[in-house]
């Protein structure tokens, strides 16, 4: 494990659970109870991690839920799983409303939302580059962080681009909460029996490289969290009849760009304006001026690759975000 | 009050309704027994005696469909439907219900498949019961008449916004030609008056979007929004059944009673069947029985507190259901009456009985005998049985130890 040296007295690295000492399951962490949310997009495999979580937990003889909460199912829409993780049988069906942990597969859907209900002395698990006390202070958190690069990981390992297991490493290191050896059969099995022997030693081996990469840290005087101010929906009786929207264009509010896991790179001189992009873009992110291409909007590109497709030219090509 | 007396079926007196009402869009597709309404409806279009558009769709699940994008689009809009096609619609009878679209079904009651069917039940009406849809229920020809004029208003009340179905007795009702009270048209439609949409899509000024996506954050929120719409229709029905009487001269209730404040014994049902039971209630009245009948007219919204309270001091209540619900034990009519009844406090012994399904008769005999039962729960102090009866079934002899007039010869010889 790595230590984040040098970086200031108020932030500690190391907290004294997870894989240094080959933790003993949930009393770790000191809970009957644990739960936890995944953050990610369609298509990334956080149903799929949950799931795996599931099953490892079940190796050590806890008793486990693993269940998703989709809105309009989508290649790269954000999806939400679901874990609980508990010495007994855990009864309840309810939402998970306030996790103990929360992992967020996707670096880009990192901001403060992600902490909804999340406990202040919770685990935050994040894919990224930057280290746990940046992502502490970037959406002021004072439970511990745990970050793991998984795109390298998943270099490492001779992997395809999914962050999943990766971070599924990462989380079971931060947090104790499974031990290495049932994670790595878990994982191992589940690939076996969909991808063959190879598929699934990579992936165990992405699960070992994560547990020694992972970075864990956290104030060692617990701040304040700032209360995340949630925007007041309307009563019953303030609402239209049927649902009738009067305002126009209230798609404009909706934000979509943050789905995207590729993006169309403009290049303006291979452009000849024939505006076939314009027409096939299903969510008007082609911008025009007069005629003439001016670029992408990447406040709503959804990263669909429907535009390079149609471009008879080499004016736009899709690139995988950053 | 200048009005008519014509000689109509019950499908031909919803036609002329349905005409008089001037709607813009009428989409249906034809289905046993409700055909004849747009049968009829379809003449007076091709005549142009009425200046609609007329959409025969390719089924029910279009013609809702066509329905509910007409009102949106600010239409006055009207259909009628039986059974299998009410259950092919079932999807977008919800969403015209959901998106608060007024309009106006016409439903002639006809039992589900299976086993196949084309008779009188309630079991279509029944199934969409939870759908958010009023639901009126006709005991004739002339009420039904009555109700699809009484229905447009109050389905076009901008507090209500609900679509609403006129339900009435297939074959029993809906074929049976009888003298009907018509109001001129000029009366019909100031009564009505004419449509004021809630939402105009085609008013390109005042955009609007309909239909959008409500998730976990919303979605509660709208139904709950529709269920006090159904609370409004509860409250505004009477009032505008009484501005019906006065054109009329036609008094309507949330429940129709016949006989019903001395008496002792009291018999619930929805539909015709309400009407024969008025010639029994007569006859054993005239033999010093204090019988009456309550006859429920709107199902949805249930009028629970004004029936429990005309129900206090009763001594012992028939429930007749033309529906089942299966494994609730108890008919729909009778889950209603004996809630409300709990909930009101009302203690009074209640025989629910499943009858009449797929069209089976129900003579006057028959209901004389559910008087007669009615006397001896009273007499004997016996409860009635938990669970519903189902009246005029045939009963197997018993498995063991029953007395079996009939053996097998055959069995004998081997």
């Amino acid at each position: 494990m790595q230590t984040e040296l040098g970086s200031g007295v108020d932030f500690y690295v190391n907290k004294a659970i997870g894989s240094a000492m080959e933790s003993p399951g949930v009393e770790a962490i000191g809970a009957e109870l644990v739960e936890v949310r995944w953050h990610g997009r369609g298509g990334q495999g956080a149903v799929t991690g949950a799931k795996i979580l599931a099953r490892a937990a079940t190796k050590e003889g806890l008793w486990i839920q693993a269940f998703s909460e989709f809105g309009p199912e989508r290649r790269g829409a954000p999806v939400l799983a679901f874990n609980r993780i508990g010495a007994n049988e855990i009864r309840t069906y309810a939402p998970v409303e306030e996790p103990d942990v929360v992992v967020v597969i996707d670096p880009a859907l990192l901001e403060r939302a992600v902490l909804r209900g999340l406990k202040a002395e919770g685990w935050l698990v994040v894919n990224t580059p930057f280290s746990p006390r940046q992502v502490a202070r970037n959406v002021s958190f004072s439970g511990t962080v745990a970050t793991l690069d998984a795109a390298a990981v998943s270099r490492e390992a001779s992997l395809p681009p999914l962050a999943n297991i990766p971070m599924l490493g990462a989380l079971a290191a931060a947090t104790g909460l499974i031990q290495r050896s049932a994670l790595e059969e878990a994982v191992f099995e589940t690939f076996r029996a969909s991808l063959g022997e190879e598929t699934a030693r990579k992936n165990v081996r992405a699960v070992n490289l994560a547990w020694s990469q992972v970075r864990i840290g956290h104030y060692l005087d617990p701040g304040s969290t700032e209360e995340e101010n949630e925007c007041a929906l309307p009563s019953w009786q303030e609402l239209e009849p049927g649902g009738t929207l009067y305002q126009p264009g209230s798609a404009r509010d909706y934000l979509t760009g943050m789905w995207r896991s590729s993006y169309p790179l403009f290049k303006r001189e291979e452009c000849n304006d024939c505006l076939r992009c314009w027409v096939f873009c299903p969510d008007t992110s082609i911008m025009t001026n007069e005629g003439k291409v001016t670029g992408i909007d990447l406040q709503y590109c959804k990263g669909c690759g429907v535009c390079a497709a149609v471009c008879p030219r080499d004016a736009l090509k899709m690139v995988p975000e950053n | 009050m200048q009005q008519e007396t014509r000689t109509l079926t019950g499908n031909e007196a919803v036609a002329l309704a349905t005409k008089q009402l001037r709607p813009h869009v009428v989409a249906a597709y034809p289905i046993t027994p409700q055909t004849g309404i747009i049968e009829t409806f379809s003449e007076y279009v091709s005549n142009g005696e009425v200046d609609t558009e007329l959409v025969l769709a390719e089924s029910e699940h279009s013609a809702m469909s066509i329905c509910v994008g007409a009102a949106a689009a600010g239409s006055r809009v009207a259909t009628a439907t039986s059974s299998q096609g009410l259950a092919l619609m079932a999807e977008i009878v919800y969403i015209a219900a959901g998106m608060r679209l007024p309009m106006v079904m016409a439903v002639t009651n006809r039992a589900l498949s299976g086993p196949l069917n084309i008779h009188c039940d309630h079991s279509d009406s029944m199934m969409v019961r939870d759908s958010g849809w009023i639901q009126i229920f006709c005991r004739d020809a002339q009420e039904a008449y009555d109700s699809i004029l009484i229905a447009t208003r109050l389905s076009e009340k901008q507090s209500v916004r609900l679509p609403a179905m006129v339900c009435y007795d297939g074959f029993f009702v809906s074929h049976n030609l009888t003298p009907v009270q018509i109001l001129t048209d000029e009366s019909v439609f100031s009564f009505v008056g004419p449509f004021k949409a809630g939402v105009d899509l085609l008013d390109t000024l005042h955009p609007a979007t309909m239909g959008a996506l409500a998730l976990q954050n919303y979605y509660l929120e709208f139904k709950r929004a529709q269920a006090e719409a159904m609370r409004q229709a509860l409250d505004w029905a009477p009032q505008i059944q009484e501005e019906f009487r006065l054109v009329s001269g036609r008094s309507y209730g949330m429940f129709q009673q016949y006989r019903l404040e001395d008496a002792q014994l009291v018999l619930i049902a929805l539909g015709s069947v309400s009407r024969t039971a008025e010639v029994v209630v007569d006859r054993l009245r005239s033999a010093g029985w204090k019988v009456g009948i309550l006859a429920p007219r709107f199902y949805r919204p249930f009028p629970r507190a004004e029936l429990s309270s005309a129900l206090v001091g009763k001594r012992a209540i028939a429930v007749l259901d033309r529906a089942d619900s299966c494994g609730a034990f108890t008919g729909p009519l009778g889950l209603e009456v004996k809630s409300a009844l709990f909930d009101h406090g009302v203690t009074v012994p209640v025989w629910n009985m499943i009858y009449g399904l797929g069209g089976r008769n129900i003579t006057e005999q028959d209901i004389e005998g559910i008087f007669f039962q009615l006397l001896k729960i009273v007499q004997t102090g016996t409860a009635p049985p938990e669970d519903a009866d189902y009246f005029g079934v045939r009963e197997g002899p018993a498995e063991a130890g029953g007395s079996q007039k009939w053996v097998e010869v055959s069995t004998l010889r081997n």
